[in-house]
């Protein structure tokens, strides 16, 4: 029947890096990796603590503490660019940073020294951003449409601008570097369709990158032409064209958005499968539908713009913005016939998968409301839309970062978090966040107007409850903080393969050795061949070769050991 | 013959090696052979030649003719330059495929777009 | 169950031999992915020109008839040749021939520089007639042509000077022998880049100056 080969790692005990490794140049993907996401955890702290000015502005219907609309509108743009460029896609570079190269059985990213660069641009650029903060913030929204961003801007959305650029060349360089990494790091016996799926989820987020940034860094140079050397490229009143600004950033910003869910959805890919114990339903299908979400994300951009296209225009957007919803429920529909008939177990990673499934649905599902032309122009601007891409990028994207957190964090620290921390996490966040975002597509569709500061006294009662569950919300996150600087000091010893996975990253010890591997790198033959026979023989003979050794003397307890029922670890 | 021109992927090793060798000779050599005739230059600068003469080309073109005619024109040998160079000096015509792909990908989006933005009437169908 | 049998690999991880062809593949991967995303960049550029030059034909006639056809075509035969004068070189190193193909890219450079040089000229010449990137020094019958017409062409001017920068350093390299038949990726990845920069001149020229 089956025949398996099993790695023979070496000693399994490698110590974990120095803190002050972490603070300088290096150019080993996983401290590059571990880099990149605490320096998104910072900035999600950051845009976190200006959401919670946003929403305590809003308790009451006049303005509270910002003396002025402006104040207000600094706030919302620097949250909404906090949280995007600095948060949730470096998050995802440093994940992919740490992750793939294990995958893939590879002993760094093809381009180490280019890996490190791209990251030290991401700390200057989150200067640069801050400080505009304080010099004269942007005003003009994250989607900085001139003229508000031209004429009534202050010098910070200058540096705004500068930063932005720094961001992209960064996210080019790291995109370049998977690419080349997954096309030719892997070891030879594992073909384009033996590689894990947040593999390919991380090739398609490239391709969007390097296809998409441009557009966003030509848009960007002609705005600050604009700005600093007297051009009228988009003003109306000296030939120029407002619309062209909005038609550039869309084209870039609306595949952005994949770029910041695609990752998200490789982590589910492996999450479900390993933890629902089953194979991945329709693994081909779900790699394609990544691809096909990279290239139709590039031909649906104007539906931002319904509301200044002429009529014959919309039409065809439309079109493909319903044909872009068909992947992203091929790949749901894929998830859950994962989940059917699994051994589930219900840990934290699982329960934020299941949780993005749910709320990443339901964003789906308002997604298409306002991809049909006559709901948009209702809907256009309220809190609708606030609420629409608050449920697909909270709910999506960083309940996946979360669940990503949950899942790898052994790996990474060779550590176990807290599950019963990890569930009361979990259910905080999840309440909280649903009664933070569903009542707004109440008061969206009623008529709030987003990016306002002073509203009408009858959306007073909904704002109220939206306010306080925020405020649970951004308190919430701190439990996961805790959790993880409790268990890198206090954690129980994780071993190499805590949750009995197949994938390469769990076959070295944890966390892994320089260059990764210790002999040669054999993957299974199927990345998520779980419940198999093969699969029970394989991981037993693999658990027993790695995990006691190490174990023995450092005083942590072993997981069980290969009894046959799948052992449900830390719970 | 080398071996940077081994290509890494398993199931086409051999086939690249011999595939590059052939390459390698077509560049080396001292004469070319064009529409059957065997010309006593090497092939990089028989290109060379096609380009200066496509470019004169296209500066008489450019100052005898004006019609819409003429911007197809000058197009498409603007096109062909560009394939020429693209193909035999950046090598895709030897190389990876997958190169071809990653150059092909961003060219059709991009004509995407701005087919769109030229279709759009200006001023008046916003 | 006893059907499964289990073996151990004792070989060594990647042998160098294959690790060096893996990366001289890498590096040329990565120049074209590199390249891809500056097909977006330049054509945004190119595109916003276009655009607009629908709208303006007379205006554009108008900067052809004063401009003339004369300097910027010997500039388009300097980048084709220089784009020949490259690949010669290469074709020098790949028969191990050092002193070959630094003459090859020396001439390359000059030409790079020589490009440059007259670009100023034609600036100059462009400024000369009232059009300038901002718009209100522009004069009023080439109002808004400066900035589409100057952010495309010197975007690519910066890459003809990075490329000269870079065309000396790969010089210097050759010159401590760090290339020979057997390993010559990193004038390749150059040879690409170089190519590029020519090929967005050789539709920058056709679109702006002869349409």
């Amino acid at each position: 029947m089956a025949s398996i080969s099993v790695p023979m790692p070496g000693a399994q005990s490698a110590p974990r890096p120095q803190l002050s490794e972490y603070l300088r140049w290096s150019v080993d993907h996983k401290i590059i990796g571990v880099q990149y996401m605490v320096t998104a955890l910072i900035f999600f702290i950051i845009g976190g603590g200006l959401a919670m000015l946003i929403r305590w502005e809003l308790l009451t219907p006049a303005l509270d503490f910002s003396t002025t609309g402006s104040t207000y509108n600094s706030l919302f743009t620097m949250h909404a660019t906090v949280m995007i460029f600095m948060w949730i896609i470096p998050f995802w570079a440093g994940l992919g940073n740490y992750v793939v190269p294990l995958q893939l059985g590879a002993k760094d990213m093809a381009f180490p020294w280019l890996n490190a660069f791209a990251f030290w641009l991401i700390v200057p650029a989150g200067v640069l951003m801050l400080m505009g903060y304080f010099v004269g913030p942007p005003e003009a929204g994250w989607t900085a449409y001139p003229p508000l961003s031209v004429l009534f801007s202050g010098d910070g959305q200058t540096l705004w601008i500068i930063s932005l650029h720094i961001l992209g060349v960064s996210s080019i360089l790291g995109a370049i570097n998977f690419i080349v990494t997954i096309k030719n790091m892997r070891p030879e016996s594992m073909g384009w369709f033996q590689m894990p799926l947040f593999a390919w989820a991380q090739l398609a987020t490239s391709l969007i990158q390097i296809l998409g940034i441009p557009f966003l860094a030509g848009g960007l140079t002609l705005l600050l032409l604009d700005r600093v050397a007297g051009t009228a490229f988009f003003d109306p009143a000296r030939g120029g064209d407002v619309l062209v600004w909005q038609n550039i950033f869309w084209f870039y910003s609306h595949p952005a958005v994949y770029v910041m869910v695609l990752p998200g959805m490789g982590v589910l890919s492996e999450v479900i499968s390993v933890h629902s114990r089953k194979p991945v339903f329709g693994y081909k299908m779900i790699a394609f539908s990544s691809m096909g979400i990279a290239l139709v994300g590039f031909t649906v951009w104007a539906h931002h713009m319904f509301t200044s296209l002429s009529p014959e225009l919309r039409i065809p957007f439309m079109i493909t913005s319903f044909i872009i919803a068909i992947p992203t429920g091929i790949k749901i529909f894929s998830w859950i016939g994962t989940m059917w008939g699994g051994k589930i177990r219900f840990n934290s990673a699982m329960l934020f998968s299941v949780g993005f499934l749910s709320q990443f649905v339901i964003g789906g599902i308002t997604g298409m409301m306002l991809g049909a032309i006559p709901v948009d122009i209702h809907m256009h601007d309220t809190y609708f839309v606030v609420s629409h891409f608050h449920f697909v990028l909270y709910g999506g994207s960083v309940f996946a970062i979360y669940a990503s957190i949950y899942h790898w964090f052994p790996k990474v620290t060779g550590r176990m978090m807290d599950e019963r921390l990890g569930k009361i996490h979990f259910w905080v966040t999840y309440l909280s966040f649903f009664f933070t975002f569903f009542p707004q597509h109440l008061v969206g569709m009623q008529g709030m107007p987003r990016r306002v500061a002073e509203y009408a006294p009858e959306f007073q009662t909904l704002n109220v409850i939206i306010s306080l569950s925020s405020f649970v919300l951004g308190i919430s996150t701190f439990i996961i903080l805790y959790n993880m600087v409790w268990a890198v000091y206090k954690g129980k010893v994780a071993g190499p393969n805590p949750w009995r996975a197949l994938t390469l990253e769990w076959q070295t010890s944890s966390p892994p050795p320089a260059y990764n591997f210790k002999g040669e790198v054999i993957p299974f033959e199927d990345p998520y061949g779980y419940g198999t026979e093969a699969s029970r023989v394989y991981l037993d003979e693999m658990e027993q070769r790695l995990t006691l050794p190490s174990l023995l003397g450092k005083g942590g307890t072993p997981p069980p050991a290969s009894t046959t029922p799948e052992p449900v670890v830390g719970d | 013959m080398s071996d940077h021109t081994h290509n890494h992927a398993p199931t086409t090793e051999t086939a690249h090696e011999t595939h590059h060798d052939d390459a390698h000779a077509e560049v080396m050599a001292e004469t070319t052979t064009l529409l059957g005739r065997t010309l006593p230059f090497p092939l990089y600068t028989v290109i060379f030649g096609i380009l200066g003469i496509l470019t004169v080309a296209e500066i008489v073109i450019a100052e005898l003719f004006s019609s819409w005619v003429k911007i197809v024109v000058l197009l498409a040998f603007a096109i062909a330059k560009a394939a020429l160079v693209v193909i035999y000096y950046m090598h895709l015509k030897t190389d990876s495929k997958i190169f071809t792909l990653v150059l092909l990908l961003p060219v059709f989006i991009v004509t995407i777009s701005l087919m769109f933005l030229l279709i759009v009437p200006y001023g008046s169908a916003y | 169950m006893s059907e499964i049998t289990l073996h151990e690999s004792k070989q060594p991880a990647l042998l160098p031999p294959k690790e060096e062809a893996i990366r001289n593949d890498n590096y040329k991967f990565a120049m074209w992915l590199y390249l891809a995303s500056e097909v977006v960049l330049f054509a945004i550029l190119i595109g916003g020109f276009v655009i607009w030059r629908v709208q303006n034909p007379e205006m554009v006639a108008r900067m052809h008839d004063s401009l003339g056809v004369g300097l910027v075509s010997v500039n388009t035969f300097l980048l084709l040749t220089s784009s020949w004068s490259m690949v010669m070189g290469m074709r020098e190193i790949m028969r191990d021939n050092v002193a070959g193909m630094q003459k090859w890219f020396a001439a390359t450079a000059v030409l790079g520089v020589i490009f440059m040089v007259l670009q100023y000229v034609e600036y100059s010449e462009l400024a000369h007639l009232g059009i300038t990137l901002d718009f209100a020094g522009s004069s009023t019958e080439f109002a808004g042509l400066g900035v589409r017409f100057y952010s495309a062409t010197f975007f690519h001017g910066i890459h003809v000077f990075v490329g000269v920068i870079w065309c000396l350093l790969v010089m210097r390299r050759a010159q401590q022998g760090a290339f020979s038949s057997k390993r010559y990726t990193g004038v390749e990845v150059f040879g690409l880049y170089w190519h590029f920069v020519d090929v967005v001149w050789i539709i920058i020229f056709t679109i702006f100056y002869l349409v």
